[in-house]
């Protein structure tokens, strides 16, 4: 505490104050963020109900096959997401710096102004046209390329391209700025060494933006792992995801240890893929992994 | 060269991507055709019906009301808190950046859960506050992200300059931190907002009775089905948030009044009032004193004509608040989950009523207000749940079987129909299927299928049926809530629709091609029941609402919106003779012979629930 002794003897009057104007959100946050959370884990380890007894049953449950099969599903969507997410996005930020600077700016806007748009409204727009009846069979069957109306609502593929759609200008926004900010001179001269066009991105593109790659990965890889809307929608009868999982636990069987226990270890994967990201963006400790 | 064609058709395609969906909906507003993708005119009757619904004009006020509030109080929140931390260097520095982190990480839905728990334990009522306290913990978070954002290149020579100066730690606050942080302050409200009108998952676990918001109400017509109105609500939604980004492009200054504004202009739409002291209609004399402004109701959508909900407005001056549920699971869950106390009147099934008592959730009913209880049919007074109606009052009586579009199914006429078989074997399956999100009624066929009784509890027969269930997945198109059901019905997603009697009914009034059957294993035979919560904030105003769906002819009118049966005997002569005369609303007695109540299945829940995750988790 070597540091805030310090700041006390520079500036006591200040120090204190900052308490003042800090004090409202902190406590704010420890009673409306930290307090529900604590309950939350409390009921994770509750037999039955709080105030009852300590169990880790809750837990052993929620290891059931039939729940890490939701967690690992829950994880695998969110993995694909990211993946589809980079490899949208990055060759859409390359293509945004041969544009002018005025019409860069347009489209970067149009690219993110979809993420201020309400999530429930994008989705069941997927719904209009993924339906049997809807805009894209019909299309389809217009055109002749089938005859009978594919099956495109109610499964994981739905699923996914809902959470694509959903999160993409979080990936474009940390990307842009990245490829933005890089030294450009460094990819002229690879080329003028003679590396090729998959040499250039690996060693020079790559570990400039890398840091942009990770944090637009977290951004989209985070909210998806514990998306409840686009799986309810435009899910089926085996695409639910973790949170549709936690919220039957609540409103239909409501068993809230059970709920309460997979909320929690929604919370640690999340924290684990945070606490992962914080590792290796840190500037250069990680090259050396 | 070609790089750069590669590159502008990659980000046209995205465009493309990001934009055409949205479009499709915004278009499809305007669409004279309800069902499909036909384009078969262009209007502006969708806009027109949303207005005159006071339940989109009461989501907006809420919408409204729990925005700008949070806002408010996380925008002074955060704000603090960044000055605190940047400027005055306070303490505890880690602990800080933790707590304003954390709440940026965890996913909402553990924050919706965890909040409700709170409440819960608590006893905090759920309503709007309980929507507001919720949104303002994220809500800071990013308020203070954006303010230090702004402080990390702030002009430290400026806090100086003040100081020597003599201006006191209040003076700098108001004259030159303020003034400078203005526009970050603006911003950062103006993200607290985007992010308060598009949060669905928190609100959608801590709102109470009436205090649905505009994602809530969205989410419940998505729910339902397809509809033009909800491609309407959508693209207003739309058109509002990109007002509400312009603006805090253009005027930042205005950007923060424009919701304000937009308040008090709803605001301004109250209606005067002028009652009678003492009102007789419908039977009963009641006193104008004892009524609430508003009557608080929980219920199954579309399950009360509007019509009626006017007429006793005009009658009472009472307004009727309506919340909806998709199953009684939902509905006892909410009544646990500091429901009690909110909602005046609920609308219950046979075996939840049983639960709801067994929980103590309800109060009496004091027959005194209901003298049209004498209408009821004598075969409803007594039952098994509710001897001598003294908890509840029966609303209306249906069953559980088969909606079928005639028109889209293979080898019409080779199988017979009126088999649970169509959708349990393989072979007999004529076309795409949906199977209710409810898990006593799917749960409940499997059984009456494989011969055994809807209320089982004996393992082994539950595990025949949840193997049964298991093997029929696959071929589903998907769970969906019974009012979805119907409305893939009614698209054509589906040719056979497990669903409710009244529900298919309903969508065959909208097209003929559409019957409704009994299978021959049996069904479920289930009565919904009117009953008022313990704590209900008018028990008063709600004995007054059931003796008014009492009344012979407004209990008539009740089926011939709803399309299921009545239990009000005096109401029989009114309603519609093709109603009344249908063997699918009122089967005979050979058939309802084969027809099973639903009974609170005790300790057996547990199999119920976990047979049910399975279906649902795809394990």
């Amino acid at each position: 505490m070597n540091s805030s002794d310090e700041r006390r003897v520079k500036a006591p009057p200040a120090a204190l104050s900052g308490g003042v104007y800090v004090t409202p959100a902190v406590l704010y946050l420890v009673l409306l963020f930290a307090l529900p959370l604590a309950i939350v884990a409390g009921y994770s380890f509750a037999d039955g109900d709080l105030g009852g007894g300590l169990t880790l049953e809750n837990y052993a449950r929620a290891f059931d096959p039939l729940y890490v099969g939701v967690l690992l599903r829950s994880a695998w969507l969110a993995l694909a997401t990211t993946l589809l997410a980079l490899l949208i996005s990055y060759p859409c930020v390359l293509a945004l710096r041969t544009l002018s600077p005025t019409r860069r700016i347009l489209t970067l806007a149009l690219l993110v102004v979809p993420s201020w748009l309400n999530l429930l409204v994008k989705n069941y727009a997927w719904i209009i046209l993924l339906r049997r009846e809807g805009v894209l069979n019909s299309l389809l069957q217009g055109m002749g390329l089938t005859d009978t109306p594919l099956p495109l609502l109610f499964n994981e593929g739905a699923v996914l391209v809902g959470l694509v759609h959903t999160y993409l200008p979080f990936m474009i926004l940390p990307l842009y700025a990245a490829v933005d900010r890089m030294d450009w001179s460094l990819v002229e001269a690879a080329r003028d060494l003679g590396a090729g066009r998959w040499r250039t991105f690996r060693h020079v593109l790559l570990p400039q933006t890398r840091v942009g790659v990770l944090v637009g990965s977290a951004l989209v890889f985070i909210p998806t792992l514990g998306a409840f809307v686009t799986p309810d929608l435009l899910g089926g009868p085996t695409s639910l995801m973790i949170a549709n999982v936690i919220e039957s636990q609540v409103l239909q069987a409501r068993d809230w240890p059970m709920a309460a226990a997979l909320s929690m270890l929604l919370v640690a994967l999340v924290l684990l893929a945070t606490g992962l990201l914080h590792r290796v963006t840190r500037p250069y400790p990680a090259a050396a992994e | 060269m070609k790089a750069l064609h590669a590159g502008r058709f990659v980000l046209l395609s995205t465009l493309l991507f990001l934009y055409a969906p949205i479009g499709v909906l915004v278009l499809y507003s305007f669409n004279a055709s309800r069902f499909g993708a036909r384009w078969t005119g262009f209007t502006g009757e969708w806009y027109a019906r949303l207005l005159e619904s006071p339940e989109t004009i009461a989501a907006l006020w809420n919408t409204l009301i729990v925005s700008t509030a949070s806002t408010l109080l996380a925008t002074v929140l955060g704000t603090l808190l960044a000055i605190g931390m940047h400027v005055h260097r306070a303490r505890g520095r880690p602990f800080l950046e933790l707590l304003i982190y954390l709440p940026v990480i965890v996913p909402d839905i553990v924050m919706g859960v965890a909040t409700l728990a709170l409440y819960v334990t608590a006893g905090f009522p759920l309503g709007r506050a309980s929507i507001i306290l919720a949104h303002v913990a994220f809500q800071i978070s990013f308020v203070t992200l954006v303010v230090r954002g702004r402080l990390q290149d702030f002009p430290a020579a400026m806090l100086d300059a003040a100081r020597d100066l003599g201006a006191s730690q209040w003076q700098t606050l108001r004259y030159v931190l303020l003034p400078l942080l203005r526009p970050a302050i603006v911003a950062g409200a103006l993200v607290a907002f985007a992010l308060s009108i598009d949060d669905f998952v928190i609100t959608y676990f801590t709102a109470g009775a009436g205090a649905s918001t505009m994602s809530i109400r969205i989410y419940s017509m998505i729910k339902r089905g397809v509809t033009p109105d909800v491609n309407a609500l959508s693209t207003l939604l739309l058109v509002a948030t990109v007002l509400l980004l312009v603006g805090a492009l253009r005027a930042r200054r205005g950007a923060l009044i424009a919701p304000v504004l937009l308040l008090l202009l709803v605001g301004c739409t109250g209606r005067p009032d002028d009652r009678p002291p003492s009102i007789e209609a419908y039977g009963a004399t009641v006193e104008r004193d004892s009524l609430a402004s508003r009557l608080h109701l929980f219920i199954w959508p579309d399950y009360l004509d509007p019509q009626l909900v006017r007429e006793f407005r005009d009658a009472y001056g009472v307004d009727v608040v309506i919340d909806y549920y998709d199953n009684n699971e939902a509905l006892i869950a909410k009544l646990q989950a500091g429901g009690v106390g909110q909602y005046d009147l609920v609308v219950a099934s046979d075996y939840a009523v049983e639960v709801l008592r067994e929980s103590e959730l309800l109060q009496r009913i004091d027959h005194e207000r209901v003298p049209n209880l004498s209408n009821l049919d004598p075969r409803f007074r007594d039952l098994p749940f509710d001897p001598g109606n003294e908890y509840t009052v029966p609303y209306q009586w249906g069953t559980s079987g088969l909606g079928i579009r005639s028109d889209l199914i293979d080898g019409a006429g080779t199988s017979p129909l009126d088999s649970w078989r169509i959708v349990f074997e393989p072979g007999a399956q004529p076309g795409p299927l949906v199977m209710m999100a409810d898990a006593r009624e799917t749960i409940g066929a499997a059984l009456m299928y494989l011969g055994y009784s809807a209320n089982s509890t004996d393992p082994a027969q539950l595990s025949a049926a949840e193997e049964l269930l298991l093997r029929q997945r696959p071929r589903l198109v998907t769970y969906a809530p019974f009012a979805n059901g119907r409305d893939l019905l009614l698209s054509g997603d589906v040719a056979v629709a497990h669903n409710y009697s009244g529900d298919v009914l309903m969508a065959r009034d909208e097209m003929e091609t559409i019957r409704y059957v009994i299978p021959r294993e049996g069904a479920i035979l289930w009565t919904d029941n009117l009953a008022i919560p313990r704590g209900a904030p008018s028990s008063y105003t709600a004995a007054t609402f059931i003796n008014f769906l009492l009344d012979a002819e407004v209990g008539a009118r009740l089926s011939n919106f709803t399309r299921y049966a009545s239990p009000n005997e005096a109401a029989l002569a009114h309603i519609d003779p093709e109603l009344r005369n249908d063997p699918a609303v009122y089967p005979d007695s050979a058939v309802l012979e084969r027809l099973e109540v639903l009974r609170d299945v005790g300790e057996a829940r547990a199999l119920y629930d976990r047979i049910w995750t399975r279906l649902r988790s795809g394990g």
